[in-house]
């Protein structure tokens, strides 16, 4: 083997050529990395949202929340259901609630677009125990009968009207902002909530749009049993786990990682090449150099491996430069974006994260860029004759 | 030897280095040809809604909450207005595919004024009004569920109480801005939700947004109109230009445009870096073939242009062929994604003929700084440089 001293010092001797080409390699791997934390992002905050021993009941052909309506009546025999679990007082946990939506703007967006988020109206003493994640972290609580909402955390920090004392028009009422609600950075954080009766004058609904229904256990026979209840108990409603339910809406990430993935494709073929064209002419213009290493008893497979290690390195050196770079625009951005749901119409917040997983990702798009970069280079190098390699001028 | 021919053969004296450059910078102006016409395709629907002088109302806080149908004439009323057209959200997918597309319910007679846009021919629109079951269908969501004019088609409403409706398609509409969408006749939709008559009787003449067609000048005036008239009423209105609603819809997609916006400008970013690489490397290996040539009389000025005409034409010949494969899928249309006012997109001739030259520009940007360096450097330090 070559020692690494060498190897650095080729990369050293050539400043520009080593710069040129590792930002070159940064800007392909910071552009896949920016893509692969925003899908995370969304994915993340979809992913958190499933509670294993929830259950989410809709009308049979509704889609979504915001497209279901359950009756009072559907409501009441629902609470009869013998797998759900009960409160101290004996009452069961099953959280009738209305999923309706109200327009909100963007902190510091300009041009003032707008947003559309989910006003979730619920009755406080059961939904905080069937969604246990829910905890407040800033302000009070909303009072029955009083025109007040809490605001999911994500939502009061990606939108204006998510400050406390802020004044939200919800339906034909307003509605004031009293605090902030975390729920272990699911979706329920993009969101509104409010007392179930209240939201539910205010957009003159005589309906529920779903019911979620708290288990006695998340073991897969109990939530069949539950599931096979609903659906026999001869009304329209369907049943669904809530990881399932929030896996399902994750369509839109899947399509920005599509994306990711074609556009890097393309991207990286093309700094393929660029980076063999470096490693090319590292090599023809070492061509003596090499003879040499080669006449002192260094094997071809060492010349080979030396310059593979040295166009590895050469991409390394960008990929770190491209991770920095998408944390550097991560921080810069304070990662909150939102994007909307395609069925619910209602759009989630969330944060843009560096995470460990996506940097390893990157450094092995990185990897495949130098070593398939570096390859013919490398074997030209290695197949050198000694006595040709000598004589070059 | 002309300049031009000395370009030409410097450029080819290396020739696995000359094709990696221009694979690399063709490959890269393939990508940016296909991100700009995604943009420009964006940006064409936005200027035709702005030409359209439409705005569209709605419930103040949100369009998920329905209007009176009422609303309509009192708005039709108003000095200005052309035509309302009340839309509801149909919701619509094939029965047991969870996909659901953009399909809305529009007013009959109406519709033909408001949607001029949908360039529709004499007998469709005869046909739209003379059949009940008439639906209107984007060229895409055509092509993606494979239907044809004529055909008929079941759909499952996604609005409460779901009704299954079976439509016939009377055209299939080309226009840019629509590929996803399916039209249906709203007398219709709202016959069939009654049948049903599960809901409380307000649902039933109710749309979520009224589309206003504006005599020209009078948009700002007829939009604070409509507002004024419903404010302070249990259905108070919040107005819009067609174009702003649209922005609304594009941002709430993940800003579709700003991200392949900045994207391009990277794709670009590294052409640079890939050109200016090259070129340095060639200069510094050509050193001492330069310093003879200023030897020998060649001024400076000469050797900075041959340096830069080379750099260009690696841009340049890379810009034409990646846009080779950009001219062969030149008018047709991308798969638009399944959302509201995801246009189709179109590589027009302006994009290909954007991505040459900016190859070339590129080319002549990245190989200004190695020609300036050796143009620069002293024969004597240049000639010794070799030894």
């Amino acid at each position: 083997m070559l020692p690494l001293r060498y190897v650095i010092g080729n990369l050293r001797t050539h400043r520009i050529r080593s710069a040129l080409t590792m930002l070159g390699v940064g800007l392909v791997v910071g552009v896949f990395c920016y893509l692969l934390c925003f899908a995370d992002g969304l994915r993340r905050a979809l992913a958190r949202s499933g509670d294993e021993r929830n259950l989410i009941v809709l009308a049979e052909p509704a889609t979504a929340e915001s497209n279901s309506e359950v009756r009072q009546d559907e409501f009441q025999r629902l609470k009869g259901l013998p797998q759900a679990a009960q409160d101290s007082q004996g009452r069961p946990l099953v959280s009738a609630e209305i999923v309706v939506q109200t327009d909100v703007t963007r902190r510091g967006d300009p041009s003032r677009t707008s947003a559309s988020i989910a006003v979730r109206g619920v009755d406080l003493e059961i939904a905080g125990l069937v969604h246990s994640a829910v905890r407040l972290v800033d302000g009070r609580w909303f009072q029955a009968g009083a025109n007040e909402l809490v605001v999911g955390e994500a939502a009061a920090r990606q939108f204006n009207e998510g400050a406390i004392g802020t004044t939200v028009a919800c339906g034909d009422r307003s509605f004031t902002v009293v605090g902030v609600f975390a729920a272990a950075g699911g979706v329920h954080e993009s969101e509104f909530w409010g007392h179930s009766s209240n939201v539910a004058a205010a957009y003159r609904r005589p309906f529920y749009s779903s019911a979620t229904v708290r288990l006695r256990a998340a073991d897969a026979a109990t939530v069949a049993a539950a599931g096979e209840r609903v659906a026999a108990a001869g009304i329209a409603l369907r049943a669904i786990a809530e990881p399932e339910y929030f896996a399902g809406q994750t369509q839109n990430a899947r399509v920005l990682e599509e994306m990711a993935l074609v556009l890097v494709f393309v991207m990286g073929i093309g700094t393929i090449f660029a980076a063999m064209s470096t490693m090319y002419a590292a090599v023809a213009g070492r061509t003596q150099e090499i003879g040499v290493l080669r006449a002192i008893g260094f094997s071809g497979r060492s010349v080979l491996s030396g310059v593979l290690l040295e166009s590895l390195l050469l991409a390394a050196g960008g990929g770190v430069v491209g991770c920095l770079g998408c944390a550097a625009v991560v921080l810069l951005d304070r990662g909150m974006k939102d994007l909307v749901g395609t069925v619910t119409f209602t759009s989630v917040a969330f944060s843009v994260q560096m995470s460990m997983s996506n940097v390893a990702l990157s450094m092995m798009v990185t990897a495949v860029i130098g070593l398939v970069g570096g390859f013919w280079p490398a074997r030209a190098a290695g197949r050198l004759s000694v006595v040709q390699a000598l004589r070059t001028v | 030897m002309t300049l031009s021919h000395l370009v030409w053969r410097n450029l080819w004296r290396n020739k696995v280095r000359a094709l990696l450059t221009i694979a690399s910078v063709a490959v890269s102006l393939f990508l940016f040809t296909l991100l700009h016409a995604v943009v420009t395709s964006m940006k064409a629907v936005a200027a035709s809604s702005a030409n359209q002088l439409r705005l569209v109302v709605r419930q103040k806080t949100t369009m998920t909450k329905l209007l009176p149908l009422g609303h309509g004439p009192k708005i039709a009323a108003l000095p200005g207005v052309q035509a309302v057209c009340a839309m509801r959200w149909f919701g619509g997918r094939v029965e047991n595919s969870p996909e659901q597309f953009p399909s809305v319910a529009v007013e009959r007679e109406t519709m033909p004024k408001v949607y001029s846009d949908f360039e529709l021919r004499d007998e469709e629109i005869k046909a739209w009004d003379t059949d009940r079951t008439a639906a209107i269908v984007g060229a895409g969501l055509a092509k993606r569920l494979d239907w044809s004019p004529g055909q008929r088609v079941t759909l499952r409403g996604g609005i409460p109480p779901y009704p299954t409706l079976e439509f016939h398609i009377v055209a299939v509409t080309a226009a840019q801005a629509y590929p996803n969408l399916f039209v249906l006749r709203l007398d219709y939709l709202l016959d069939a939700l009654k049948a049903i008559g599960t809901m409380q009787s307000e649902y039933y003449d109710a749309a979520n947004f009224f589309w206003v067609k504006v005599a020209p000048g009078a948009m700002d005036s007829v939009r604070n109109e409509i507002d004024a008239t419903f404010a302070n009423s249990l259905n108070a209105t919040r107005t819009e230009l067609e174009e702003s609603f649209v922005a609304s819809f594009t941002k709430m997609f993940g800003d579709l445009p700003e991200l392949v916006n900045s994207v391009g400008v990277v794709v670009l970013a590294t052409i640079l870096l890939v050109v200016a690489n090259t070129v340095t490397i060639s200069m510094r290996e050509r050193e001492s073939e330069l310093a003879v040539l200023k030897a020998i009389g060649y001024p400076p000025r000469r050797i900075f242009a041959t340096v830069l005409g080379e750099s260009a034409l690696l841009g340049f010949i890379g810009g034409a062929i990646g846009c080779v494969p950009a001219l062969a899928s030149m008018g047709s249309a991308g798969e638009g994604l399944s959302m509201p006012y995801f246009p189709v997109i179109y590589v027009t001739p302006a994009t290909v003929l954007l991505g040459v030259a900016v190859g070339a520009l590129i080319g002549l940007v990245g190989g200004v700084a190695p020609a300036w360096k050796v143009a620069r450097l002293p024969v004597s330090v240049t000639l010794r440089d070799e030894s």
